[in-house]
């Protein structure tokens, strides 16, 4: 007995050590237990050279030197699930995927994708499946598989989707683990005109001990899918976010890249359809420019979808000034589903200029995803210390 | 009585609500009082042929979140840790200001002296020609306190690791290639004019110095290579500031301006990190996997005679190892890769070597032992990958620690 005890706090005392600065609640970059790349695109129109193809890979890291089980799962922009596998990494070991070979049919993982396809890229285009006929994701017409991956470190392999009943249970006993030792990145390739950017996956740390992550009733990252119980154990990401932006390159203007939380479990609809929650509404959204002029875009449904981009060369933006910042806020404007109009987000942004440069990185997070938290005047009323 | 405590409590509710997002000791993306550029470069010696774009060129950005006018007070240090000149941005409310450093240190927009020949600075050092494409409101003006008035071509000869004909010192690691190296900080401060973070008075605790407390500050910044079509971005790291956090707060304890304040935590800043992590992308992008790095050396220094290196140089490392894409690792020995303030470092190579292809580093800097804070040493890591002549992607690493932690 004394063993196991004298077991269970080494055990303790080396997960604190893993990440001891980590803190629930915040968006720091530290290792977690579940991975969000918020949105990926492929470009299916391009073919899959390996050297034009416009793409999206991750990177995915075990933090520790224990092997550990990852599950990898893809969703559509309408927050479909479409495909899951499972990825075992050796200590300090890393797992690169190129959502471009998912589509191109390859293995991946140990997973041939040469049969799924059929049903994978029209659900990630927004095609009717040939098989259900319904659809899983918005069709811009234009060949590009859209859509955002989560990874779940896991205690057990074949788990299904963390839709399902057990797939997490609290303290980290379900088929997924609490363990906060993934990390990683991802990078946006554009070898046809020569962009790329980089930055860092949403980390979300669980624990099995944090009030704020244990209390039924809070606000979890898997809320809508343990039906807000907290048995998730995972802190909610941000709700209202600060980026710069530049629009005077006519050719590439800034882009928002956002991934927003519908609050339901979506299964594919009917073609001509859309998902009830589907649009989205926000808060807020206004921009000013350096000697803090205010603009508010017209209110419009900017953020329809889980995940997309936003040009903010849009005519209905109508954004009077070539550059500046932004805030937006993502919570509901409306009360729809569980914790009322709350409903995390997360955004980054894009910007390209002269057809030659671009850059991308995280935006700062404004306002934390917590019920009865909504944005207010910049600076007046937001967080202080 | 009841109705008291409820207040009370409901307050306390929603501070913590708040609070709870942006914490002390952690590195997260929020406003803060301090904003760090952990490395620039900009070239100075562009446009000397028809076609000569800078191989150099950083922008970064300051807003003001608040709904108050604020100071942007931003100083230049160069990769020997050593501060050249501050200029300050006074921001409207929401306003924003964007500086490049290439028009600083390549065309004297701040408007400095220039040496004569008999080596007197001349000129204006009073500034407003900063952003002459068209932004009227904000204020700009600089300040130099190194000397009475560092002219154009000291603070040049200083980021380029050159001999300033005017001083007889150097400041930086002359890499003899023309461009201009270092690091920004910007700190949200009460008046215009001050100086570095070592002048008497620029932190007292509570915020109460010319410094302020308040996390209001945000920004961005990006490093472009014009010929080579390289670009990356990140945001500026912000440092927030509390007045009552015992982390911050408490003399003895790892601030982010310890070095300057006697590490009597009168500054209240965070400190960052000291173990990082970070991708190599080594076979997959032609250029290679860059490390751009910021270090405390914990010392505060000054200018020094012709070849002289600082007396921390090269800084060490606690740890170092890279891993490849299963894990095996190795551990260089023998080898400083990060031996300045701030730098760039090639991965895979004689200062940062390794044989894997792909996979990633972790570093931990505690290993700087100046007299204070222990061995425990704060840093930043960025990693930039590029494509010869085509794009470059790039990102921060990963902190899996904070200074504060390593507190006594």
């Amino acid at each position: 007995m004394r063993c196991l005890r004298f077991l269970l706090v080494l055990a303790a005392i080396a997960s604190m050590s893993v990440c001891a600065n980590a803190k629930i609640g915040t968006c720091d970059a530290v290792p977690a237990a579940t991975l969000l790349l918020p949105c990926f695109e492929v470009d299916l129109g391009q073919g899959f050279d390996s050297g034009a193809t416009r793409t999206t890979i991750m990177f995915i890291n075990n933090a520790s030197t224990a092997s550990v089980l990852a599950q990898v799962s893809l969703w559509t922009d309408y927050g479909v699930p479409t495909a899951a596998f499972d990825v075992t990494l050796a200590g300090n070991a890393v797992f690169a995927l190129n959502l471009r070979d998912v589509f191109a049919g390859l293995t991946v993982a140990g997973v041939d994708f040469s049969t799924r396809t059929t049903e994978l890229i029209p659900a990630h285009t927004g095609e009717v499946s040939p098989t259900t006929g319904k659809v899983s994701g918005f069709n811009y017409g234009d060949s590009v598989a859209r859509g955002y991956v989560l990874v779940n470190a896991m205690n057990q392999a074949g788990a299904g989707y963390p839709t399902q009943a057990g797939y997490f249970a609290a303290g980290g006993t379900g088929k997924a683990s609490n363990q906060n030792v993934l990390w990683g990145d991802f990078i946006y390739l554009d070898p046809m005109n020569n962009f790329s950017e980089g930055d860092t996956l949403a980390h979300i740390e669980a624990s099995g001990t944090d009030p704020l992550v244990t209390t039924s009733g809070n606000y979890t990252f898997y809320a809508a899918f343990v039906n807000g119980t907290a048995i998730d154990n995972r802190e909610p990401l941000g709700a209202a976010w600060t980026t710069g932006f530049d629009i005077a390159d006519s050719y590439q203007p800034s882009r928002l890249v956002y991934w927003r939380d519908s609050k339901s479990i979506t299964s594919p609809v009917n073609p001509m359809t859309w998902p009830s929650w589907c649009p989205m509404n926000h808060t807020k959204f206004e921009m000013f420019d350096a000697a803090g002029t205010r603009h508010v875009p017209p209110p419009k449904y900017f953020f329809p979808l889980v995940c997309g981009r936003l040009d903010l060369r849009d005519t209905q933006i109508a954004v009077p000034f070539e550059q500046g910042w932004l805030l937006v806020d993502l919570n509901l404007a409306t009360s729809s589903g569980l914790f009322g109009t709350s409903s995390q987000s997360w955004v980054s942004c894009i910007k390209s200029w002269e057809g030659r440069f671009s850059v991308g990185h995280g935006a700062t997070m404004y306002l934390p995803a917590r019920a009865g938290t909504k944005a207010a005047e910049p600076g007046s009323a937001g967080p202080k210390k | 009585m009841k109705m008291g405590w409820a207040i009370c409590a409901g307050t306390a509710i929603f501070c913590g609500a708040f609070l709870a997002y942006a914490d002390i000791g952690t590195m997260d993306p929020v406003r803060g009082a301090t904003l760090l550029l952990p490395y620039f470069e900009a070239d100075t010696v562009f446009n000397q042929a028809p076609y000569d774009p800078p191989e150099g060129r950083t922008v970064f950005s300051v807003t003001n979140a608040s709904a108050n006018p604020a100071i942007a007070h931003c100083m230049l240090f160069t990769d020997f840790g050593i501060g050249t000149v501050c200029f300050d941005v006074v921001l409207p409310r929401f306003g924003e200001q964007r500086i490049d450093l290439t028009e600083i240190l390549g065309e004297n927009s701040l408007g400095l002296g220039i040496d004569t020949p008999t080596g007197n600075a001349s000129g204006s050092v009073t500034a407003n020609a900063l952003f002459q494409d068209g932004f009227e409101t904000g204020d700009l003006s600089s300040w130099s306190k190194s000397e009475a008035r560092i002219s154009f071509d000291t603070l040049r000869a200083y980021h380029t690791g050159e001999l300033a004909s005017r001083t007889q010192r150097c400041a930086g690691f002359s890499y003899w290639d023309g461009l201009a190296r270092g690091y920004v900080l910007i700190d949200a401060v009460r008046f215009e004019g001050a100086g570095f973070p070592d002048e008497p008075g620029y932190f007292v605790n509570g915020g109460n110095g010319i410094a302020l407390n308040t996390n209001v500050l945000m920004g961005e910044y990006f490093i472009e290579n014009d010929p080579n079509n390289f670009a990356f971005g990140n945001p500026l790291i912000a440092i927030e500031a509390d007045s009552s956090d015992p982390r911050v707060t408490t003399p003895g304890h790892y601030t982010f301006y310890a070095r300057y304040v006697g590490v009597s935590a009168a500054d209240n800043r965070e400190p960052l990190a000291c173990t990082w992590q970070a991708r190599n992308l080594t076979n997959i992008f032609s250029g290679g996997s860059f490390v751009l790095y910021w270090r405390d050396p914990k010392v505060v220094s000054s200018p020094l005679s012709y070849g002289a290196l600082p007396n921390w140089y090269p800084l060490n490392q606690a740890a170092l190892t890279v891993f490849d894409e299963d894990g095996q690792s190795q551990s260089p020995a023998g080898v400083r890769p990060f031996p300045l303030a701030c730098g760039r470092v090639r991965m895979n190579s004689s200062d940062l070597p390794g044989s894997y292809d792909t996979g990633w580093l972790s570093v931990n800097f505690n290993n700087v032992n100046t007299g204070i804070l222990s061995t425990t040493s704060q840093g930043v890591i960025a990693v930039t990958h590029d494509e010869w002549g085509r794009y470059a992607a790039g990102l921060y690493g990963l902190p899996t620690d904070n200074a504060s932690d390593y507190n006594p």
